[in-house]
């Protein structure tokens, strides 16, 4: 007789009593029907107050964004002849409920508080080549990184680069302000006091990371090459930031000459979504690469869709950590002939999503599990940039009562970049997302959804885009909140 | 998103509410030791669930996930006011009323974290899948499967009907 068939003999005995008196169904439907009024009254009367008390708030329903004023504070980013590698102390920074988006805009990194509509300047005259990697917030809301290893406080103060003047991308870890990187071919850990521990020794071949921000284990692809450019060394390893222990999750035989390419974590954790890319290939599979999935436990790994472009914009894992929605299909432009599907246990195999809208549908991002959302557009673009775009709300569940809804102000514009906020549910979901003139390099605003159909431009973003039609949203801005 | 009609939303609601009400009060009685809170608790979850009825594909995972959630703020609540105040825990330790099996079972798991012991119920109790138990408890499968073990490791002296210890816990 084992441990857990003698539990549950033991909790068994609780079903011989009487259990505590359920009252009648129709005083809890009632109760629940007193609470749906009371909460769309609240949000009513909330609703008035703002309007009626804030003129900014006002010009901003209506689509007229002033510039933000200047303030003291904004410091230029350093040319990288100047860095500074002590970085300043970091203030304690209180954000409005709906937190603060930190974006670029032309040559400024700006931030706006979302439920006031308060913007200020953390660095200007940032040059081109600064922004080549994304924009992200730490954890505890103090600091922004950006650009190659650059730091600046969300409170105000100058920039800084403690780990000099090239770094990669940087993915903030659980703990505060310590952030991970590879770094000459190996992998690092460091905090803005310029702190660097080895997780993996230079050299090693580290080629790309992609963190579990809940537990701090990152995935890190390595390849080596011999000097005549053949491959010698190429898998997927688990590491661990807090502790530096690493163990090989997918052992490639060099032969087979492909290289994994993180894609996104899944499943809470227990599963690793890769690319197969070809590792002799001068640059990336144009027309995709099939997209993997490894048990993180048992290191067994399945297909999950034949071709599929590698970016990961065209992945959201939802909140609940159930289903993962990708973006599929052929062809190699980004927002054409690509169609939804969704990634769930057990199988991980990407099944085509009947509630998603139909034709082009790319850019996903997932609510609750329930609720997920996607960019969509009719027909292909002779020039890129130029097609209308709708921001599309589903159910992922095709037997939900819940209708589908648009984001689409019927102005000719472009809207693209849903974002969901994370602190939010149900009939209270809020909605960050971008409307643009259709034109390439055109300009771009961010507005957001809020409860009750309202909506409200929150800044420029400047002009956005390129003749190749790469908007890099996800690298231009983050949504940060506490 | 809108809604259901309501008549269908209460004919649904109903037919939820009369399959699940028993399982899920007695449910909340072994998280929380306590009838007047497990009432509460169970009820507020069906109150969160009618109210998100629109949007729910499956209300049975969403009350259970709603009722740990009020019984884990609950829980911290305490603790919070317990710093300050340094009062009873929110359990009553002893009552006249703790004479059935249900209570006693529930004063044995008293000595496992909440989450833990929240663990122990759906999975051995409720016998969901270890899938559904970490995503009702927001946690990594690792992290549950580590949490069983380790509670049915402290739970093993207690399991031993002839153990002075079960004798100890229960009675």
């Amino acid at each position: 007789m084992n441990d857990e068939y003698r539990l549950r003999k033991f909790l068994k005995r609780a079903d011989g009593s009487p259990p505590p008196s359920a009252p009648d169904w129709s005083s809890v439907a009632a109760r629940g029907r007193r609470s749906l009024r009371i909460r769309r009254i609240v949000l009513a009367v909330a609703t008035l107050t703002a309007v009626a008390g804030s003129a900014l708030i006002a010009a901003r329903i209506t689509g007229d964004v002033r510039p933000p004023a200047d303030r003291p504070g904004p410091y230029p980013s350093p040319s990288p002849g100047e860095v500074n590698r002590r970085c300043p102390e970091a203030g304690v920074v209180s954000p409005g409920p709906l937190g603060v988006v930190v974006f670029r805009s032309d040559e400024d990194l700006r931030v706006v508080d979302v439920a006031a509509a308060e913007e200020r300047v953390l660095a200007r005259a940032i040059p081109f080549e600064e922004t080549t990697n994304p924009v992200r917030v730490s954890p505890d809301g103090r600091w922004v990184s950006f650009g190659p290893g650059r730091f600046v406080p969300v409170a105000g103060g100058e920039v800084c680069a403690p780990f000099g003047r090239r770094l990669s991308e940087v993915a903030w870890l659980p703990e505060g302000n310590f952030v991970a990187t590879t770094r000459r071919g190996g992998f690092v850990r460091g905090n803005v006091r310029g702190v660097v521990s080895e997780l993996l020794p230079a050299g090693w071949g580290a080629s790309g990371y992609a963190l579990d921000p809940g537990t701090g284990v990152a995935a890190v692809t390595r390849l080596v090459r011999a000097g005549d450019g053949r491959v010698r060394e190429v898998g997927l390893y688990l590491v661990d930031t807090a502790t530096g222990e690493s163990s090989e999750l997918v052992d490639i035989p060099p032969r087979r000459a492909v290289e994994p390419r993180v894609a996104a974590w899944a499943g809470a954790g227990t599963r690793m979504l890769y690319w197969n890319a070809p590792a002799l290939a001068a640059s990336l599979a144009a027309d995709g690469a099939p997209l993997m999935v490894v048990d993180t436990t048992t290191g067994g790994t399945s297909r999950v869709a034949d071709g599929m472009l590698m970016s990961d914009a065209q992945i959201a894992s939802c909140r609940d950590g159930d289903a993962t929605v990708v973006s599929v299909g052929g062809g190699r432009e980004i927002t054409y002939g690509k169609e939804l599907a969704a990634v769930r246990p057990p199988s991980y195999l990407a099944v085509p999503l009947r509630s998603a809208p139909p034709g082009n549908a790319f850019w996903p991002d997932c609510f609750d599990g329930y609720v997920a959302a996607t960019v969509t557009k009719d027909q292909p673009e002779r020039r890129f940039g130029t097609a209308p775009r709708r921001i599309e709300i589903f159910p992922l569940d095709p037997a939900s009562p819940a209708p589908p809804a648009a984001i689409d102000h019927g102005d000719g514009a472009a809207y693209e970049f849903a974002r969901f906020s994370r602190r939010h549910r149900g009939e209270d979901q809020v909605l960050l997302y971008v409307r643009r003139v259709r034109r390439p390099t055109g300009p771009a605003q961010l507005w957001i959804s809020l409860p009750g159909g309202r909506r409200r431009a929150l800044a420029d973003l400047g002009r956005v885009g390129s003749y190749y039609g790469d908007y890099g949203y996800d690298g231009r801005l983050f949504w940060y909140q506490p | 998103m809108s809604h259901r009609m309501m008549g269908t939303r209460d004919d649904d609601f109903r037919a939820f509410y009369t399959a699940e009400a028993e399982r899920l009060h007695r449910l909340a009685l072994l998280m929380t030791r306590d009838r007047e809170r497990a009432a509460d608790a169970a009820q507020e979850a069906f109150v969160r669930t009618y109210r998100a009825w629109a949007r729910v594909s499956d209300p049975a995972r969403y009350v259970r996930t709603t009722l740990v959630n009020i019984v884990r703020n609950d829980y911290r609540r305490w603790l919070v006011s317990r710093r300050v105040h340094a009062g009873a825990p929110p359990a009553a330790a002893r009552r006249e009323d703790d004479v059935d099996e249900a209570l006693r079972v529930a004063t044995a798991l008293s000595a496992l974290p909440a989450v833990r012991r929240a663990a122990v119920l759906l999975r051995y109790y409720e016998d969901l899948p270890l899938e559904m138990v970490a995503r009702i408890l927001d946690r990594p499968l690792g992290t549950v499967k580590s949490d069983l073990h380790r509670a049915l490791k402290a739970l093993r002296p207690m399991l031993d009907d002839s153990s002075p210890t079960v004798m100890k816990e229960i009675t």
